[in-house]
């Protein structure tokens, strides 16, 4: 059936078509890969949505510049604005959409400072901090 | 010849200043210096760290040490050695500088001279603490540290006794009180010496510019029987002006040693004791409200500090935020932290504990049939003793637990400010490290802690009752008992609940 419609098409038509395919993939490898603009990051969502002490899933996502950074490896370290607390490790890698969902554990209430840090594919570092109150 | 009563020696088989190594180092001119050398040093790196080193209070040796093993370590030494921190104390040695630039100033003023300035100094640390969160800032916890060091040096400049150490410094003034229970303490061996004794060197010291030689005994012929001399190369007398042989507790005692250093007869010595003697001594605690009322206070401030971490007071700040109409006002959430902390630490911390006393005190005197035997004053000043045992054991179930929970942090702590100035001597950070994992093992800690001080408390009492009124003693000892009891209990409650590193209070 796509056949008869190709077809039926003009071949300027389905030269038109191939660019426009052509150009769509280039962005998308664009968006995947970007070599230029800044790295940075944004805390999408915690799963499940409350601020309490337990358990959570840090969901974040990577971009450079405007674009999401596909493969870059995010390392996250919690520590509470308080001497003698143990720090909260935890990591991953980010996928197509340059989101990484990190497995994470508030292990007491309190002000968290969360410091996460982005490896990119290409070995540049980044690192920046967000802060959350999270209560018993 | 019957011994004066105004000389006390506790019975004690051991001395710590005639061990054979040790000793000598207690005893040497520069014992203690050699102690405090080392923590000035440590003094310095956590000012250095906390002014240049990495903001973030559990990467900052500045806030790790200070307020996670200070404190655990300070309890334990005042329960098995003694005033270890007073001994070592990193704040009086330029203290020592400045007693010997300024010579013989005037004596502190008459109307400061109690412990009512230490408790005002007390509730101010405890105010500035919780409400500028010094735990979670360096800076800040250095700038207390400055502070420290700087109010030390003027105050010993200006005047002749130490009235940093026995009228002002909060830490000194926490380790006093607890270290009534510790196992040692300073007395003389024989008191028939320091009847005699001319020169009581031991509180005036045997320094003096120039050398001087004191004759202590004539002999028949007229001539200088036995000599001793003062000299630049002397030591210093007692700064909190205790007189060695009537020294009946370890309250305003430092343990510098200065008095065992002095003595030309060799005759002081730090002698151990059975912890907590002195509680229980009619003697040994002078019957003033303003030391009665230091132990009652600190003790309570044991549970206010405790309070401070638990979710329940989130609740309460922001009810006398509502009720004293502050949120309505619109004041800044500092503001109103100011003053909801004002509130809670004067209720809870001055009035509650005051009034509750005082109407304890009075119990016991109507039950006993006393009233018009013994004052308020000293019925309330003979069982104020009796709250040292469950303080400490607030205050030890507290800061055990941010020990506990945190004594490892120092290591990563200490290799993370290496590698931050390029001394990769021990590796990269090992942030793993923290301490005991198991809440539970923690907990067990704290309500033991709490439970030994509440049985400590109730002993002491019961002595106390006893001494004071005889076959009475069951009717005196019951509205002390209680109230105990209430502390026990209100500690155990606030010990089962989740302890929290308290963060920022968004009064709504």
């Amino acid at each position: 059936m796509s056949r008869t419609v190709l077809r039926r098409i003009h071949p300027a038509g389905i030269l038109a078509l191939w660019t426009l395919l052509l150009l769509l993939l280039t962005a998308c490898q664009g968006a995947a890969s970007p070599t230029t603009g800044e790295v940075s990051f944004e805390l999408v969502a915690l799963e499940p949505d409350t601020q309490i002490v337990g358990e959570v899933t840090l969901v974040l996502r990577v971009l450079r510049g405007e674009a999401p950074l596909a493969g870059a490896q995010v390392a996250v370290q919690g520590d509470l604005r308080r001497a003698g607390v143990l720090p909260v490790q935890g990591g991953g890698q980010t996928d197509s959409a340059g989101v990484v969902r990190v497995p994470f554990e508030w292990t007491t209430g309190g002000d968290w400072v969360v410091t996460v840090t982005i490896t990119t594919p290409d070995g540049q570092q980044r690192a920046g901090q967000f802060e959350l109150t999270i209560a018993s | 010849m019957t011994p004066s009563p105004s000389l006390y020696r506790p019975a004690a088989a051991f001395d710590a200043l005639r061990l054979p190594l040790i000793g000598r180092v207690l005893r040497h001119r520069y014992g203690r210096l050699a102690l405090q050398i080392p923590f000035l040093a440590l003094a310095a790196l956590l000012v250095y760290d906390g002014f240049t080193g990495d903001p973030l209070a559990g990467r900052n040796l500045a806030t790790v040490i200070p307020w996670v093993h200070y404190r655990g370590f300070a309890v334990l030494a005042l329960l098995l050695a003694g005033n270890l921190f007073c001994m070592g104390c990193p704040f009086t040695v330029p203290r020592t500088l400045a007693k010997r630039l300024s010579g013989r100033g005037p004596r502190f003023p008459r109307a400061l001279r109690s412990k009512w300035l230490a408790v005002a100094a007390l509730i101010l640390l405890f105010f500035a603490y919780e409400w500028l969160d010094f735990w979670s800032s360096p800076a800040l916890t250095a700038w207390l540290i400055v502070a420290y060091l700087a109010a030390s040096f003027i105050l010993e400049a200006l005047f002749s006794e130490s009235p940093f150490c026995k009228y002002v410094c909060p830490l000194g003034t926490f380790n006093f009180v607890y270290s009534t229970l510790s196992p040692v303490q300073i007395a003389v061996r024989d008191r028939e010496i320091c009847r005699s004794c001319v020169g009581r060197e031991c509180l005036t010291g045997s320094y003096s510019p120039q050398p001087v030689i004191l004759i202590d005994q004539v002999g028949v012929n007229g001539a200088p029987d036995r000599t001793h001399a003062h000299s630049p190369q002397g030591t210093l007398g007692c700064g909190t002006l205790l007189f060695a042989p009537q020294i009946k507790s370890n309250i305003d005692c430092v343990m510098c040693l200065d008095c065992a250093r002095a003595c030309p007869h060799d005759n002081v010595g730090l002698m151990a004791r059975r912890p907590g003697t002195a509680l229980t001594r009619a003697d040994a605690f002078p019957p003033r409200y303003d030391l009665a009322f230091l132990i009652i206070i600190l003790a309570a401030f044991g549970l206010i500090n405790a309070f401070g971490m638990v979710p329940p007071v989130y609740a309460l700040m922001q009810s006398l935020a509502d009720g004293l109409g502050l949120t309505a006002a619109g004041l800044s959430d500092a503001a109103i932290e100011a003053v909801v902390l004002i509130a809670i630490f004067l209720i809870g911390g001055v009035l509650l504990p005051v009034a509750l006393s005082l109407l304890t005190a009075a119990a016991a005197r109507r039950l006993t049939r006393t009233v018009q035997r013994d004052s308020l004053r000293a019925a309330l000043c003979a069982f104020a003793p009796a709250f040292v045992p469950i303080g400490f054991g607030l205050w030890a179930a507290h800061y055990a637990f941010h020990f506990l929970v945190g004594f490892l942090t120092i290591i990563p702590v200490t290799q993370y400010f290496l590698q931050d100035h390029h001394l990769g001597w021990l590796g990269a950070p090992n942030w793993s490290l923290g301490g005991i994992d198991s809440l539970e093992v923690v907990g067990l800690i704290q309500m033991i802690a709490l439970l030994a001080g509440f049985v400590g408390s109730l002993l002491a009492a019961q002595r106390i009752a006893a001494r004071l009124y005889r076959r009475q003693a069951m009717a005196g000892l019951l509205p002390w008992a209680l109230l105990l009891l209430l502390m026990m209990m209100a500690g155990g409650w606030l010990f089962s609940l989740p302890m929290e590193m308290r963060g920022t209070i968004t009064f709504s």
